[in-house]
């Protein structure tokens, strides 16, 4: 009777039972009746010798209850002093596992977050992202003017509602200070077509959506988050006021805490009608065909099919860009518009630009981590071989003591299983806390200047979800599976009298069992090891060759501090009196050395570079003359410890009244005015003539890695059509922060201007190399552990090969062979299988290296110097890894040896 | 007379062998079991209900005893056993290494002491 069947029927069971016993005790008071004992008598006499009949039931019940859990119990008791018996092996197995399920859950966490989760509103696989094909047939995030967007939503027919939005910073007051809060304003159907509800109060409608304001005026919605922390989560905050960009909002609504839009890697706070752009950004870029500032998003009519909605947009296409064409471009710009198409594509994980940038970083991370994953499972599959070869005459025995074949294989499968269980859980955790410090590393790009970038918290949403999980387990499973099955299979297949009378013919050099496949094994990990240390290599190159790179400037002590003075009401020249009145007292603080003024920071990866003119050159080719522009302040040189190498700086003198000046980098000083001094000659921008009046140093301008380019400064004193928001750069006189010290100056000279991004000049060269930063150190991370894997591998196999051929080794020695030629012996089988492995690897890293040619600086993916230097290690490692087991072979008495058969 | 316990001293492996051994000759019920035991060795081995009945339970859930209703003797309906192949494999080789210790034991025992 099977346990299951055994389940079903348990009244009969318990029935029969009773049955039975009843008729033992019918039987045995019959023959005692006989004897001639009284009926009194002799039902004493059964009661005694049976004992209590519920204790029997009781006893029997559990007899045949016992065995299901006792076969398994028996089986993890067994296989849990199996496992603390060789507690290297144990620990090996499971830390190679949880190195490399860890590694890979931690990456797919993020590649979840990023590409993967829906965003949390009802029915996302109706959603749609709206983008542009630019004609090269890959549809690319695009921005969409609102003109357009007004087409678009149009389309009912295959759209029950289309939404769109803009990111925006708010500027609030909040005590003294003016601080940005992340927001976005959200068209009329961003809410009801999103389906996600406010958690009270309301969300907004088209009724809010209004040119020129809604019924109920400028209204707005706050998030969870915001509602905690500034109204405490008191309901009374619907109703009240809130300024931003000094425009008076009621709050009508708060969202619920997962809520936070389509924007997947941004958390807004505040989300206000579409239209109020006119006020708070006070542009009119919302009635211009030529601005591009919208993300679009719609959500499919029930019945209509993705691809249906994608071939309807595409067909609509023509008209839709015809209608919205920007009049004021030129003829061709207009035909290269009317050329690209509409693309819907499925939008359920929400929009983003991360996936593009991302994407391809994170499949070299998924990669690498991959095959890290493969090196410690074929560890494991190797050790579970080795440790099966070794135990197969254990494993005989217990054949021929008539255990079936499918409880020996049980019982090596709950190993495997546990030790993947082991592992798996282990690496779970591991994956957790590594996934945070990866977040933080990719997060080092702060918000730039309207550059999305990962959000100063970490906005995504890490917590383990059910994918992620779901992916560790089967991993797990999977793992333990196959390499725990092959192996039981292996072992449990030879002839049991073969393998028993093994031992007298283990002095032959075959290994019964053969680990022929644990050698090919062995091969892959070296091959994988080679690619993984070759590749760190790589990657830590770049980074050294980018850190050890002159920017051109000295970063030391340097902070740049930026304020927003977009909503002030002053502008031009008195805009201009405002930061010379800020710079003046910042020069006067204790602590200062020196400050000036920037309008983009070095190495933030913005700017603005146009086509420079010489008066008297024309033949100069236009590529030649493109120039990086910068707006300064007088000492900017000094502050970032540029040298000027020719005339004079910036001074109060260069105003708006005064002639106009600018100073020249030496490249462009070189390029432009090769045979002359460049002092004292005009160049024109934008048809402003100016006057050179000094040469600054080389500098680095965007990012580390273009070639130094031709550079202009300007003095901001004489940009009087439009000052933009600038950033204080000052050198300090140590390294204590200067942030105290700059707020209270700006309360005194300007208390309604918020402060803007604050960093140091080295914090901003760091972020710059952020994504160098990450690859160098996970790849040398992964190298790492490859190696570490490899040679523990390695390590183990040999020792259980020696182990097992202890019988051969003695007979060579008896028979003359020497200590060094045992080493020899040993050393010279795996590293043959190494050197092939290493060879295979190379052949890999030059096959691939076309792939990361792009992610290099100064370093070639063919660099020999690298390849002989991964190579040189792998073998190294080996060498070592094998060393100490061939050695232990070697120490071993040839006569103790032999006895052991 | 000393009150024999409801459990019997026999170890739990013995009594196995014991009671397989005694189903393999012909199919029979519990209480039938219990009665040729202490037949045949002479009163030496006797299983109380306690002992014999989880012990019959325990062989027939290890798949080494499969059992049915039928008419005993004294009319009455019994749980018949019978041995399956399993626990005939199984009878066998317990029973070989069983004599193998009974010999090894006996060989020992039977040493001449010193001075005897």
């Amino acid at each position: 009777m099977t346990w299951w069947s055994r389940l079903w029927r348990r009244n009969e069971l318990e029935q029969d039972l009773g049955r039975e016993l009843q008729f033992h005790i019918e039987e045995r008071l019959s023959s005692l009746r006989r004897t001639g004992l009284s009926e009194d008598e002799a039902r004493r006499r059964v009661r005694q010798e049976f004992g209590g009949i519920e204790q029997v039931k009781e006893d029997c019940r559990d007899a045949r209850r016992m065995n299901v859990l006792d076969d398994l119990g028996r089986d993890l008791r067994y296989t849990l002093r199996m496992l603390r018996k060789s507690p290297v092996f144990t620990a090996v197995a499971i830390l190679s596992l949880a190195l490399g399920i860890g590694a890979n859950t931690a990456i797919f966490s993020l590649i979840d977050a990023l590409l993967l989760r829906p965003l949390p509103v009802p029915n996302p696989d109706r959603l749609m992202s709206i983008s542009m094909d630019a004609g090269n047939g890959r549809p690319e995030e695009a921005y969409f003017t609102y003109a357009m967007f007004d087409e678009i939503a149009k389309q009912r027919g295959i759209f029950s509602g289309v939404f769109t939005w803009a990111g925006h910073q708010f500027q609030m007051r909040s005590g003294s200070e003016m601080i940005h809060v992340d927001g976005a304003l959200a068209s009329g159907e961003y809410f009801s077509t999103l389906g996600v509800p406010a958690a009270i109060g309301r969300t907004l409608t088209s009724a809010d959506d209004q040119p020129g304001g809604g019924k109920y005026g400028p209204v707005a919605v706050i998030s969870d988050a915001f509602w905690s922390r500034q109204f405490r989560r008191n309901p009374s905050a619907i109703g009240s006021g809130l300024i931003l960009d000094q425009v008076h909002f009621t709050i009508v609504g708060v969202m619920p805490a997962d809520f936070f839009g389509a924007e997947v890697g941004t958390k807004p706070n505040i989300w206000v009608p579409l239209w109020m752009t006119t006020r708070v950004n006070q542009d009119h870029c919302i009635s211009s065909r030529s601005c591009w500032w919208l993300i679009v998003m719609a959500r499919r009519q029930p019945g209509v099919s993705q691809i249906q909605a994608q071939t309807t947009l595409k067909a609509m296409s023509p008209r839709i860009l015809r209608d919205t064409v920007p009049t004021d471009w030129a003829g061709t710009l207009q035909k290269e518009f009317l050329r690209r198409r509409l693309v819907a594509i499925p939008g359920a994980s929400g929009w983003t630009t991360l996936r593009r940038e991302f994407s391809n970083p994170l499949a070299i991370l998924m990669t690498l981590v991959g095959l890290v994953l493969v090196i410690a499972c074929t560890n494991l599959a190797n050790l579970l071989l080795a440790r099966a070869s070794a135990r197969h005459r254990e494993i005989a025995v217990r054949l021929a003591m008539g255990a079936s074949r499918m409880r020996v294989i049980r019982q090596l499968l709950t190993e495997s299983l546990l030790l993947c269980a082991i592992g798996a859980a282990t690496g779970l955790v591991l994956a957790q806390w590594s996934t945070r410090l990866l977040v933080a590393f990719l997060d080092s790009r702060g918000p730039g200047f309207g550059a999305p970038g990962f959000g100063q918290s970490a906005s995504f949403d890490l917590h383990p979800d059910w994918r992620v999980i779901v992916f560790t387990l089967l991993a797990a499973i999977t793992s333990g599976l196959l390499f725990g099955l092959m192996p039981a299979l292996r072992a449990t297949r030879i002839g049991i009298s073969a393998s028993l009378k093994e031992r007298a013919h283990n002095v032959r050099s075959g290994e019964g069992p053969r680990i022929g496949i644990g050698r090919w094994f062995l091969g892959l990990q070296a091959a994988f090891s080679v690619l993984l240390v070759a590749g760190a290599g790589l990657f830590a190159g770049s980074l050294f060759h980018l850190l050890t790179l002159n920017p051109g400037f000295d970063p030391k002590n340097v902070t740049v501090i930026g304020i927003d003075t977009d909503k002030q009401p002053e502008k031009g020249v008195p805009l201009i009196g405002l930061y010379s009145r800020l710079l003046e007292r910042l020069n006067a603080t204790p602590g200062v050395r020196a400050a000036s003024l920037l309008w983009f920071t070095p190495l933030s990866d913005s700017g603005w570079d146009d086509y420079v003119e010489v008066p008297g050159k024309p033949d100069i080719p236009q590529d030649e003359r493109l120039a990086d522009i910068n707006l300064v302040g007088p000492r900017f040189f000094e502050v970032m410890g540029m040298p000027l190498l020719d005339g004079r700086d910036f001074r109060d003198g260069d105003n708006g009244t005064s002639e106009k000046v600018s100073i020249i980098n030496e490249l462009a000083a070189r390029r432009l005015f090769p045979n002359r001094d460049p002092i004292g000659a005009h160049i024109v921008l934008e048809k402003t003539v100016s006057r050179i009046i000094g040469v600054a140093g080389n500098a680095k301008y965007m990012n580390l890695r273009e070639p130094d380019p031709l550079t202009l400064y300007l003095p901001y004193t004489q940009a009087t059509e439009g000052v933009p928001s600038l950033s204080f750069v000052i050198k300090k006189n140590s390294s204590a922060s200067i942030y105290p010290a700059f707020r209270a100056a700006l309360r005194e000279v300007a208390p309604d201007v918020p402060v803007g991004v604050v960093k140091t000049m080295q914090q901003q060269l760091d972020d710059s190399l952020g994504r160098e930063r990450l690859m160098a150190s996970l790849s040398l991370f992964f190298g790492l552990l490859a190696l570490l894997l490899t040679s523990i591998g390695l390590y183990g196999i040999l020792g259980y090969t020696v182990a097992r051929r202890t019988g051969e080794i003695g007979v060579r020695m008896a028979l003359g062979a020497r200590r060094h030629d045992v080493v020899l012996l040993v050393l010279r089988e795996t590293m043959s299988v190494v050197a092939m492995g290493v060879a295979a690897g190379v052949v890999a890293v030059i096959a691939m290296s076309r792939l990361v040619a792009n992610f290099l600086y100064g370093i070639k993916p063919n660099d020999p110097g690298n390849l002989v230097l991964a190579v040189l290690l792998l073998i190294g490692v080996a060498m070592l890894a094998a060393y100490l087991p061939a050695v232990r072979a070697s120490r071993l008495d040839p006569m103790l040896a032999l006895r052991e058969e | 007379m000393a009150k024999p316990s409801p459990k019997s001293d026999l170890p739990q492996g013995t009594l196995d062998l014991l009671i397989l051994k005694i189903v393999a000759i012909q199919p029979v019920h519990g209480y039938a079991i219990a009665q040729r035991l202490q037949q045949i060795s002479r009163d030496t081995v006797q299983v109380p209900g306690g002992s014999l009945y989880p012990a019959l339970h325990r062989l027939e859930s290890r798949g080494l005893l499969k059992s049915d209703w039928r008419e005993a003797d004294s009319g009455r309906d019994a749980k018949f056993y019978r041995l399956t192949h399993k626990g005939r494999v199984h009878l066998e080789t317990q029973a070989a290494s069983w004599r193998r210790l009974a010999e090894a034991v006996g060989l020992i025992l039977s040493l001449a002491e010193e001075g005897a």
